[in-house]
Parts: structure tokens; sequence; C-alpha cells
């Protein structure tokens, strides 16, 4: 079997990778152990999120399929920080755990150029170096120019619940064996990440009387911006419930820490700080008295709940102890108990900026990487997928600028260091947070998408005609100067906008706080029809203006910067300062400009100053001896 | 031009003396060493001094010690040597012997800037070298020396932390709106009170540059008042002429002191009255002077005090030498420059207005750049607690961090660096 581009697993790396890869025209061959688990959500069944809305929306601008699969299957839609300004909004979509799968299965098995084969890639065929293929389990090999590994949890899996521990990559699932000890013959350095999963709980053991209702946005805004309005929502909706957990809860935790894996010290993998189990919570925060838990719906008519928060790996009985202790979770009964799952990762430091093995030809992708959620690793695999279509043919790396896309933010940091836990995505990891929003995800990527082959020309029309009418409307407001006249003032008073004292165009009131694009929309002529995303827009640029200024100033100064040229002659080995790792992968890469020397991977920021440093000191400065 | 070459400067200064130091730095500083040096320990002990003749062109032309410091261990983190002969032309002699060796001339600042970059001091401290070796008086030694070992660094680093603990709450809230209840009660007073903090330590500047910038303190009052006098007075010496008849000084007239270990020009004016030509633009440079100055001193006689024109000048009534008995203006220094009663009282009155009481010395921002950052951060912060926007909040204090960080050095723009170590008139 050959193919231009082999990926090793269709979860949501491995979708985006070969939906990527079959987009570019690259005969695509994808391997999964059973195509029932394709697209499967291994844990909660929430798409979106702070932080992680913005990449799926940047995804979605370059043509990627999460974003509508979520919305075709979504039961729940709440934008979060709804009552915060438009840069940090984060729309999070609840789905139907099985509608989800059978969406993304059907998009996978109906895209042109992408092949399934159900089978499981036991090894990698090297041939002088580069890697050719894979062997499968079935026998036979599949070999490809390029392949795309995306192993998620299951290279080398151990699952762990209380004193239990069994090999495998989710419940009732086999691990990829064999490949861990292929990536170490490359040369790669393998490290043990963990991640937890709470326990499943039949719905109707709970009593919803006693926990918060909190139903969905009404109307639920979709995440996709190519999803049909009408016709949305596709799915009935759902709301979720809220409780707490409380003293009596964290008294059940503590007192079954000795029965727990992760203090016994039985994993030793690290686990991500920012998604902790209950175990961990209650011992690194012993100050707080409680902890929310989110009862999401797994489905419209799905018996199970999935508790939000609630990560653990005690054994099964302390599990169901400590449930008992919440509110409306009194009687409750356990479908599946929650557990650790630890699996070998490869510390992305050792990629290049395609995502790749050097020039081996092996690309990776999603939680491997060392990253944790399914937005993380979606956005890495579209980056490996195009990558890797490129690669097969001949054609040179594809990328994307850091302060227009948080997946560049992503691939970049994922790079630059090793966090030593799993790497989750965070607004605050940009520096550019104001300009990167969900909201304009399709403006800032659009035409990228269509550049790389990945948005079809009639979607990126689309995009341009929305930045027309945001543009225009930005022109308008700016266009007229209202006075401070007795009936203009009461006017603005009446629509709430406040009194005028000086001059001012209608954009300048718009910049007030709490100030609506619908309350000064009206006091210029011609004002448009715009629908509530193109609206939040025009406030968004109205009301960032200054920041955004700012921004663009600081990155126009780094910009410049990162274009000086380094000398070819230029000994590193000498340069004060200098750690000596980062001196070894400079005088290995021999960058040309300061910005591909940021691009070296274990090129630190400290690094680079250092090398700009003497870059401005020594650009024409005078000499002796 | 590699920049990862050895350096080389004259570490005093370079005139007749009975000792001149050459100091180099960098990977080749004891090959050097050894092609300059007659005698060469082997092996190599740092800080173990030897006396060694020094050879050009393989021939001896003086003779000292021979000091070397091991990298990292050493000023710059590199390998240090350090020459101790003669002054004077044998010290010119020996810097071209190390320079023709393979040395290269230091830039002004370069051995500091190399320490900074390889982590031997932070920015505050590099800066304090400069200030160090620019410092007049023993107070800005004492300042700059406070700087330099650190405890201004220790401020702001508390800062820096009190600060990033503030970013955590914030970004906790952004990115965790669901179960970060309740943090953001309390933020703009959190944001104010830091505000307040980085703004006084950014304050200290306006008492530490004077102790390293000369500060005029300018005599005005009306004619024949006896500003020339006191002038003398204060001086010690007759500096300015002195006559009975009205309207002597014309030009000003300035002279140097250190007061209370503090720079300070005293500036004598032409006395005030209604006058034409060469004297009214005499008086005319006087109302100039004073109104850039640092300090005012409003002479008027006692036996017929006038009250200052201007609230915050230091009012002395003159010549109560002349007029016992008489009672003092209220606010007024009587003064009599005949006898010097008074003159001490009128000296540590200039130096409390120059140098406010309650300041502490060791924490005195000493660099105008540390003092611009510190209060760009103090203003970042001031916005962050009037900001409703919590995104635009972080924002704030994105800068305010950016501003801080700028002062240390943890995180700089190549320019700023860049700028701060050509402030070295000296290859220190």
């Amino acid at each position: 079997m050959h193919a231009d581009v082999a990926v090793i697993g269709l979860g949501h790396a491995g979708i985006e990778a070969a939906l990527a890869a079959a987009r570019l025209g690259r005969h695509v061959v994808a391997v999964v152990p059973d195509l029932r688990r394709i697209g499967v959500m291994s844990c909660n069944p929430a798409i979106g999120g702070s932080g992680k809305s913005q990449l799926v929306r940047e995804l979605d601008a370059l043509g990627g399929a999460m974003a509508q699969v979520a919305d075709a299957s979504g039961i729940h839609f709440r934008r979060l920080n709804a009552s915060r300004g438009a840069a940090v909004h984060a729309t999070r979509v609840l789905c139907d755990r099985a509608a989800y799968a059978a969406t993304m299965q059907r998009r996978v098995l109906e895209q042109p150029g992408l092949e399934v084969v159900a089978d499981s890639a036991v090894g990698l065929v090297r041939e002088q170096g580069a890697v050719v293929g894979v062997r499968l389990q079935a026998g036979g090999e599949l070999r490809a120019a390029a392949v795309v590994l995306t192993t998620g949890t299951f290279l080398s899996a151990v699952l762990h619940t209380g004193e239990t521990t069994t090999e495998g990559g989710r419940v009732g699932e086999e691990p990829a064996r064999g490949i861990s000890n292929d990536l170490r013959a490359l040369g790669l350095r393998l490290t043990r990440f963990k991640t937890g999963t709470p326990p499943r709980l039949w719905a109707r053991s709970i009593d919803i009387g006693r926990t918060e209702h909190q139903p969905g946005d009404e109307p639920p805004r979709a995440l996709s911006f190519w999803t049909d309005p009408t016709g949305f929502p596709r799915l009935p909706q759902r709301p979720c419930w809220m409780t707490y957990t409380n003293a009596n809860t964290h008294e059940v935790v503590r007192s079954g820490l000795h029965r727990s894996p992760l203090f016994q010290g039985r994993i030793a993998g690290r686990g991500p700080r920012y998604c902790p189990s209950l175990e961990d919570k209650v011992v690194r925060f012993a100050e707080r008295a409680r902890h929310p838990v989110f009862l999401e719906p797994e489905g419209i008519d799905a018996p199970w709940v999935y508790p939000a928060g609630l990560s653990t790996s005690l054994p099964p009985e302390l599990q169901v102890a400590f449930l008992r202790t919440i509110a409306g979770l009194e009687e409750v009964e356990i479908a599946q108990p929650g557990y650790a799952v630890e699996y070998d990762c490869v510390p992305a430091t050792q990629l290049n900026r395609r995502l790749a093995v050097g020039e081996t030809g092996l690309f990776l992708a999603g939680q491997i990487n060392g990253t944790s959620g399914y937005e993380e690793a979606a956005v890495q695999g579209l980056w490996a997928g195009v990558n890797a279509a490129r690669f097969a043919v001949g054609q040179g790396a594809w990328s994307l600028p850091r302060e227009s896309a948080y997946i560049a933010v992503l691939v970049e940091e994922l790079l630059a260091k090793d966090g030593g836990e799993p790497f989750r995505m965070f607004t605050s990891r940009s520096e550019a947070r104001l300009s990167l929003r969900e909201g304009n995800a399709d403006l800032r990527l659009a035409a990228a998408g269509l550049d790389a082959g990945l948005l079809p020309s009639e979607l990126h029309g689309m995009v341009e005609a929305r930045r027309l009418r945001i543009s225009t409307e930005l022109e308008r407001l700016r266009r007229i100067r209202l006075s401070p006249d007795r009936s203009t003032r009461e006017r603005l008073v009446s629509l709430g906008i406040g009194d005028l004292e000086q001059p001012a165009t209608p954009g300048e009131l718009l910049a007030r706080p709490h100030v609506r694009w619908s309350q000064v929309a009206g006091l210029s002529d011609g004002a448009p029809a715009l629908d509530a995303a193109d609206a939040e827009e025009v406030e968004a640029e109205v009301k960032y203006a200054g920041y955004l200024r700012r921004e663009g100033a600081k990155q126009a100064r780094v910009s410049q910067q990162l274009g000086w040229s380094i000398p070819p002659q230029l000994d590193y080995a000498g340069l004060a300062g200098l750690s000596r790792e980062a001196r070894e992968r400079l005088q290995a890469a021999r960058p040309e400009t300061l910005g591909a020397a940021a691009n070296v991977p274990g090129v630190t920021a400290a690094a680079l100053a250092i090398l700009a440093i003497h870059l401005t000191r020594h650009r024409g400065g005078p000499s002796c001896g | 031009m590699a920049p990862a070459d050895t350096i080389a400067a004259a570490a005093t200064g370079t005139g007749p003396a009975a000792v001149g130091i050459v100091r180099i730095s960098g990977p080749d500083a004891f090959s050097i060493g050894r092609r300059i040096c007659a005698r060469w320990p082997d092996p190599l002990v740092g800080g173990r001094a030897h006396l060694s003749d020094f050879l050009f062109e393989g021939l001896p032309f003086d003779a000292g010690l021979v000091l070397p410091f091991l990298g990292p261990r050493s000023y710059t983190g590199e390998d240090v040597l350090e020459l101790q002969g003669h002054g004077g032309h044998a010290q010119r002699r020996l810097l071209i012997a190390v320079c023709s060796a393979g040395a290269r001339l230091a830039e002004p600042g370069e051995f500091t800037q190399r320490a900074f970059l390889a982590g031997k001091l932070d920015l505050i401290q590099a800066e304090a070298v400069a200030k160090l070796v620019a410092a007049q008086t023993d107070r800005a030694l004492q300042a700059a020396q406070a700087s330099l070992g650190g405890a201004l660094s220790a401020r702001v680093g508390e800062l820096e932390s009190e600060l990033a603990r503030l970013r955590g709450r914030v970004e906790g809230l952004l990115d965790f709106p669901a179960e970060s209840e309740g943090a953001e009660a309390g933020l703009p007073l959190a944001c104010a009170a830091l505000s307040e903090r980085v703004g006084e330590l950014a304050q200290s500047f306006s008492c530490g540059r004077r102790l390293f910038s000369r500060s005029e303190v300018v005599l005005v009052g009306p004619v024949n008042a006896g500003k020339s006098s006191l002038f003398n007075a204060l001086l010690g010496e007759e500096r300015a002429l002195v006559d009975a008849d009205p309207g002597t000084t014309r030009d000003l007239v300035t002279a140097d002191v250190e007061l209370g270990g503090l720079p300070v020009r005293f500036v004598d004016t032409a006395g005030w009255r209604a006058a034409a030509g060469v004297e009214a633009r005499g008086i005319a440079l006087g109302r100039e002077a004073a109104s850039r100055a640092a300090a005012v001193v409003w002479v008027s006689p006692a036996d017929a005090f006038e009250p200052a024109p201007q609230a915050g000048w230091i009012q002395v009534s003159s010549k109560c030498d002349l007029a016992p008995g008489q009672r003092v203006a209220a606010g007024a220094l009587a003064v009599s420059a005949q006898g010097g009663e008074g003159l001490e009282a009128l000296r540590a009155a200039l130096v409390s207005r120059l140098l406010p009481a309650g300041s502490e010395e060791e924490l005195l921002v000493v660099g105008e750049r540390q003092a611009q950052e510190l209060a760009a951060a103090a203003g970042a912060l001031a916005r962050a607690a009037a900001e409703p926007a919590v995104e635009l909040v972080a924002e704030e204090l994105a800068a305010a961090a950016g501003a801080l960080a700028r002062v240390t050095g943890t995180s700089s723009e190549p320019e700023i660096l860049d700028e701060v170590f050509r402030q070295f008139c000296i290859g220190k």
C-alpha cells in the first residue's frame, strides 16, 4: 500500500491532518484500529472555551472540520465571558457525544482523496534515516512520502483506577505498542505525561432539583463561521446543572489519598496543572472551601452525565463515596469510574517548525507533542497535515505569524520550551490578545487559508465581503462630528450614551465603556443592518483602538528587529552569556536573520536578546587591535 | 567582526601615576597573558597574584603584578586578567602590547555589559556601576554602592512578584470564568495600592538625582541686600565682588561646592531694582536662573525686610548683625554673612530642601532611565485601577510588568541595553 501522506490515528489531530492533506490534493491513507473510533471525545463532551474557542475558530477559518461538526452536534451553546470585552469572549459547545463522532466519521469517510484503513500501526519503517512508512498489525506496510503520527494518549499507555493498573489508552482499548522504541531509535527523547477523566454518572440517579440550572445562550451562536443560520441549531438544546463540592467531599478525598495512584507515586507522568484531578485540587488548594462541578449531559437522550471538575483516579468505591457528599448527587450511581491515563509523549522542543522530526518525513501532532485538549490537538493536526502534504511533493514549510494566530503562538511555545506538563492554551500566551479575537479569526486567516489551498474561494469571498462591511461602518462612524447642542445632548442621554461636552464623532462615543454599536448607529445617516457578529467586531475595533495601535507599533519594532541579518561567520562559541544549548543549536542552524534565529528550537528569548545586543553593538561599531 | 572577542582597557587613569592597571576579559585573556608575561604560572590559580616582567615584541619594558580570575568566577563571567604595572607611559605601552597580542580596546561599559549578559549583575546594578564611577561625593558613592549591592533590585523584585500575583488573579478571571468566584472584588484597590508603591520608588529619583547631578542654588533679592556677601560666606572665600554701592553684581557668578554630601552650584545674581542697559539684562539673567534652579534663596536685609515674591523660596533676613533686636520676619532665617550667624541653619535648610528627610538612602533610584520606567509602571497600574474592562486591566498590568522588567533588565530590548552601557565613559 502506498500514499503521499500516511496519518496514524484519527482522533482530533489525525482527522484535521488527514482532511487538510487531502484538501491539498494529496493521496492520504489514514490508519485507525476501528472506524467507530474516529472523532471520539475521550474526555468531556465539549468543544471550545477560553483560549480554545479562538483556536477552533482559527482552524475553521483555515477550512478545518471541528467547529462545523460541533455546530451540527451541539446541544448547549454558551459564550463564556459574555459580559466582558470581545477579546476574551469564548464560545463553548456541549455536544451530543454520539452525534459528534457520527458526524465526524461521515465527514472523514466522504472526503475525496482520503482512504481510511482499519488496522493498527505497530512500527515505523525506516530507510537511510528517513521514515518511509508504517508497519501494520494485520501484516504488510503502508509506505508514504510523509507520515503524520497522532497517537494521542495511546503510546505505551497505562490506565490507573485506584489500585488497579491496566494497559490501554482508553477504557477497553489497546495501547499503541512498538512505536515508542522506533521513536527512540530516531534519537528522540520520550517523556511520560498523565491525564485523567471523571467518572460518568447515571442521569436518572441525579436529583437536579438540588442543583443550579444553567441554560445555554438564547439564541445560541454557532462556533463555525460557515454554519448556515437557517436550521441552526440542528439538535434540540439541553441545559446543564451546577453544584459544588464541600468540606465532606474533601474529607473523603483526603482519607483516600493513600489509595490514589497519583499520591502513591505509581504515576510517574506529569499531569496538567490547569486541569487538575480532584485529589490535586484538595491538596493544592487546601484553603478553598468548595470547587464548582458542572453536570453536563452527554447527549440529547444519553443516560450518562459528565461531571466536569471531578477528574479522579481514586478506587471506584471512594469515587462513589465522595460523589454522594455533593448536593444533588446523594444517591448517584456511577456508570463508568474515573481513571488516569499515563502515556508516552515526545517533548516538542525536538521538532522543527513544521512539527517534523528533522528531514525524516515524520510529523507529530496532538497529545504526543505534550499538549492537552481536543482543540490544541486539532490545530496541530492541521499544521502538521499541511506541512506533510507539502513535504510529500518537495514544497517548503508552511506557517503562520505569531501575531496573527493563536495556532502559531501554540506551535511556537511548544517548540520553544519544554514545560514539563501537558500544554494548554491560554489567551495570555499571546502578546496580541486584543487583536486575536474569536470574532475576527476569519478576517485574520481567510487569506492565508486561500493561499495555502485550504479554504475554498467562495468562503474567502464571504470573508472579504464581511471585511468591507466592517471597514465601511468604521469609516461612517468617524465621518460626522456631533455638536453638544441641547437637542443632541438630550438625545444622547435618552439613548443611554451619556452627556456630551465637546464635539465628538459617533465612533468616539462608541469608545466609551458600556456603549454599544446599536446605540450610536443611528446618530449619523446610512446606518447599515449589521448582524450581531459584525456589530461586535465594529465595537472591538473602536474600543480597543488605542491599545491596538500600541500593539501594532510594538509589533512593527519587533518585526524590524527580526529582519536584522546575522553575519554568516559569527562565532557563537564565544558569545558572552549564551547558554550552551542555545549556542550549540545556533552554531548548527546558522540562521541568516534574527527572525530565523528565533525559530531555532531551544533558542530562548534571553538568548535572542543577547544575540540582538551583539548585533546592535557591532553593526558598524569601531574596532581596534 | 566577531563579537566574541577578547577586550582590554586601562582600568586606571592614563595620566602619570605610580601604578597603572590594564584589564583583559574574554576567551583569549590567558593566552594573551602568556605572550606578554615573562613568568606565567602553571597551573593557573584564580585570584592568586605573581610578579612578572611585561614583554613587548619579546623585550621587557615594565614589570608588575599579574592577577588572573578564572571564568565564570570573575567580574564578567569570562576569563579575566589584570596586569598592574607602572602608570603613565608604561601603562600606555602595556595596553598597546595587549592589543597587539590579540585583544581589542573595550568600548565604554563593555566589561559591565559582559557581566550583565553573563547574569552576574542585573541592569540596576550595572547602572549603579556607571554611577559609582561618576560619583563626586561620599553620599553619592554610598547610594550607588547600595544600588550595586542589590537593595534596589530586591525592592523592584518584590514589586514584580506582587504584580505577578495580581496578573495571575486577572488572568484566572479571564481564563477560568466559571471557577474564579469573587476574584474580581478588590482588584482596583490592589492595582491602586501597587501603583502608589511603584510611584514612590519612582519619586525617589527626585532625591537620587541630587546626589549625582549638580543642583543649582540661586541667590536673588533686592539690590544691596548682601547676596554677594552671603555667597562668599557660603563658599568660605571671596569670589564675588562686594561693595556698599548698590548694583555691584551684574553678571551671574557661580561656584561649585559640596553641601552636605550633595554637589551644589551656588549662583549669585544681580539685585532687583528698576534699571536699564547692562544692569537690566543682568537682572533678567538672574530671574531666569531662579526659574530653573533646584532651590532659590531670597535675600532681603533685616532692617527693611520684604517677603519673597514667590512661594517655595527659602527666605533669608540678611545683615542681621546690623539690626540687633529686630524681630525676624516670619518664615525667614536670620543670617549674618559677617559674623557667620545663621549660616549653618541656611545650609541645613538647603540640604533638606534638596534631599527631603525620610528618603531611605539605600533605596534611592539613581538612574533617570529607571525612574522613567518606574513612573511608566506606576501610570499603567493607575490606569488599571480605573479601567472597568478586565481584559484592558490585563493589558495595563502587562505594560507595567514590561516596564518593571526593563528596570532590572530581565526583559529588555537591545536598544535599551545598548543605551545603558553607552553611559559609561570608560571601559569599565
